[in-house]
């Protein structure tokens, strides 16, 4: 992603990402209920909270998979609230999946060659065969996630942290400078947790991660600043430092797991 | 299938006329022009269904919509091919564009059921075209004429026109699936949630299929109007949508040639088996029954398997 955005007009380091009261019912449950939150371009962000606050709605929001009930989401400072979602990664913010999305029945580097030709926007193109101009760019993005071995496996194939990482280099080859990371840790062991933590450390700076994440390890080791989400409502926002220290999140959800540390 | 085996089977497919004729059994040329032109719509299905993965219940009557544009474009005294089957193309996708753009705002079981109640519709309005026969149908005056020197008048030299349609069908199709086009089709397929998280405009492509088959559905409809020299609103009941799925069914999903060997198998048992019994739907069935339980991935590929073992 970093040869592909230099390439472009302008340098870009990530985008600034701004949320406003945004809102979000199920019925009569508000999933999110007036959530603000301000991102900085290159910032690692993350959003932590209890299971059921909302986290998942948000990232969904955010994302474009489901319409808000009120608020704005303003990227770069443009609203981006009344685009579908393939339009808000035009623009440079996807997502990635807490339960594995991709190809399952191509291989690892068709996988990413499809996320490059969607950047590429020819997609009606019909005619002519898809280039293998992709293949350089899909041998960069796989080396960044340390899976050009396993290039040519068919994806479903692959192990379970392989499969995570392939979920993250569909993400990463979008070129997108804003990633929505919906706990990219799940279910991986512990040296593969180590693993996609380096791989996410190496996305600081280069570009403005949203960070949702169970892992209170990962979480202190990555952020910049975290947020916390409690019953739809960030109850705060603050350093790693602060947040241990702010009593009310430790009342609402670190407890003792925070104190121990 | 091998780019030589495909000009194999052209070639053979272009050896039948003369062959048929020493054997003085030119009335098997029809037959095959029938073969070659339900062969065309079951492809432009399978563009929807099997590259597409779209479960479209109402295709016939975009295949009844370009037969029914030549007829009335005869009526009016249009013959030209050259006029009336790009129309007839032109006015099916005209009509799968509304269609489309309303049906693929649902999914799964409501997609069928409402591309179902889009076609009966269709069906429906021209059942009630009394201008144009309404439920007796319309016979047409004379074939679409081509001219550089073909007689589509003459079996032979329509069965050639059919031969050429299909083949240039299917090479675009070929091409197709090879394009970008044809790779983020298939990523919306497989995966819809995340071809659109990729930044795939997953609506618009869904869209652009349904119309691109329907008016290759249309072309087949153009030819069969011809072929018949009659068209009646028969050409878009439900059934005949299904038999175009079964066709595709039995030859290959998403396999280049699936809607040949399809229509070529199902069109030749019926005309095998009717022959010895009037049951012969029965037998039939018993037949797709073994196939959906033996061949599940169709012929063309249970074919290849057995021709190289795994």
């Amino acid at each position: 992603m970093n040869q592909a955005s230099a390439s472009s007009a302008s340098v870009v380091r990530g985008a600034t990402l701004r949320v406003r009261g945004l809102h979000k019912r199920f019925g009569g449950i508000a999933a999110v209920d007036g959530v603000d939150l301000e991102i900085e371009a290159g910032e690692l962000h993350a959003l932590i909270g209890p299971n059921g606050a909302g986290k998942s709605t948000l990232v969904n929001l955010l994302a474009g998979a489901i319409a808000a009930d009120g608020g704005a989401i303003l990227l770069d400072g443009t609203e981006i609230g009344p685009l579908p979602m393939h339009q808000r990664v035009a623009r440079g913010l996807t997502r990635s999946y807490q339960i594995t999305s991709i190809f399952g029945a191509l291989s690892v580097a068709d996988n990413v060659a499809l996320a490059l030709q969607a950047r590429s926007g020819a997609t009606f193109s019909m005619w002519r065969p898809r280039g293998g101009a992709l293949r350089g760019e899909v041998d960069e993005v796989l080396a960044r996630v340390e899976l050009s071995e396993l290039a040519e496996r068919v994806a479903s194939r692959l192990a379970h942290g392989e499969q995570r990482k392939l979920e993250l280099a569909l993400a990463l080859a979008t070129g997108a400078h804003i990633f929505l990371l919906d706990e990219p840790l799940a279910g991986m062991g512990e040296q593969e947790g180590q693993a996609m933590i380096e791989l996410i450390a190496r996305l600081k700076g280069a570009a403005t991660v949203l960070l949702i994440e169970h892992d209170m390890d990962a979480v202190f080791r990555l952020a910049d600043r975290i947020s916390v989400l409690v019953a739809g409502k960030v109850i705060a926002t603050g350093t790693g430092a602060a947040i241990r220290a702010n009593a009310q999140v430790q009342a609402a959800y670190l407890g003792d797991e925070a104190q121990g540390e | 299938m091998q780019p030589r085996t495909a000009i194999l089977l052209l070639v053979l497919l272009a050896a039948l006329p003369p062959v048929a004729a020493v054997f003085d059994q030119s009335f098997y040329i029809s037959v095959a022009s029938r073969i070659l032109i339900f062969a065309l719509a079951a492809t432009s299905l399978n563009l929807v269904l099997g590259y597409g993965g779209m479960l479209s219940f109402g295709h016939a009557a975009f295949f009844g919509t370009g037969a029914y544009t030549v007829a009335i474009l005869a009526q009016h005294g249009v013959h030209s091919a050259w006029l009336a089957w790009p129309l007839a193309m032109l006015v099916s996708a005209l009509i799968a564009w509304p269609v489309g753009a309303i049906s693929l705002r649902t999914r799964g079981v409501y997609f069928i059921m409402i591309t179902l109640a889009f076609a009966q519709m269709i069906y429906y309005v021209f059942v009630s075209l009394k201008t144009y026969g309404g439920d007796d149908g319309l016979t047409l005056a004379e074939r679409s004429s081509i001219g550089l020197g073909v007689d589509v008048k003459g079996d032979a030299h329509f069965y050639y026109a059919c031969l050429a349609v299909l083949a240039l069908a299917i090479v675009l199709l070929a091409r197709l699936r090879r394009s970008p086009f044809g790779h983020a089709l298939e990523a919306v397929k497989l995966n819809e949630t995340r071809a659109e998280a990729i930044g795939f405009p997953v609506y618009r492509i869904k869209l652009v299929c349904f119309i691109l088959a329907a008016a290759f559905a249309g072309l087949a409809g153009a030819l069969i109007a011809n072929q018949n020299n009659f068209v009646s609103p028969g050409l878009m009941h439900w059934t005949q949508s299904g038999m175009l799925m079964v066709m595709i069914i039995v030859g290959g999903l998403g396999h280049l040639f699936g809607g040949l060997i399809g229509a070529a198998f199902l069109l030749l048992l019926e005309e095998i088996l009717s022959a010895h019994t009037e049951h012969w739907q029965l037998a039939l069935g018993v037949i797709l029954l073994g196939i959906v339980l033996f061949a599940p991935h169709g012929l063309a590929r249970s074919a290849r398997r057995s021709a190289t073992p795994a």
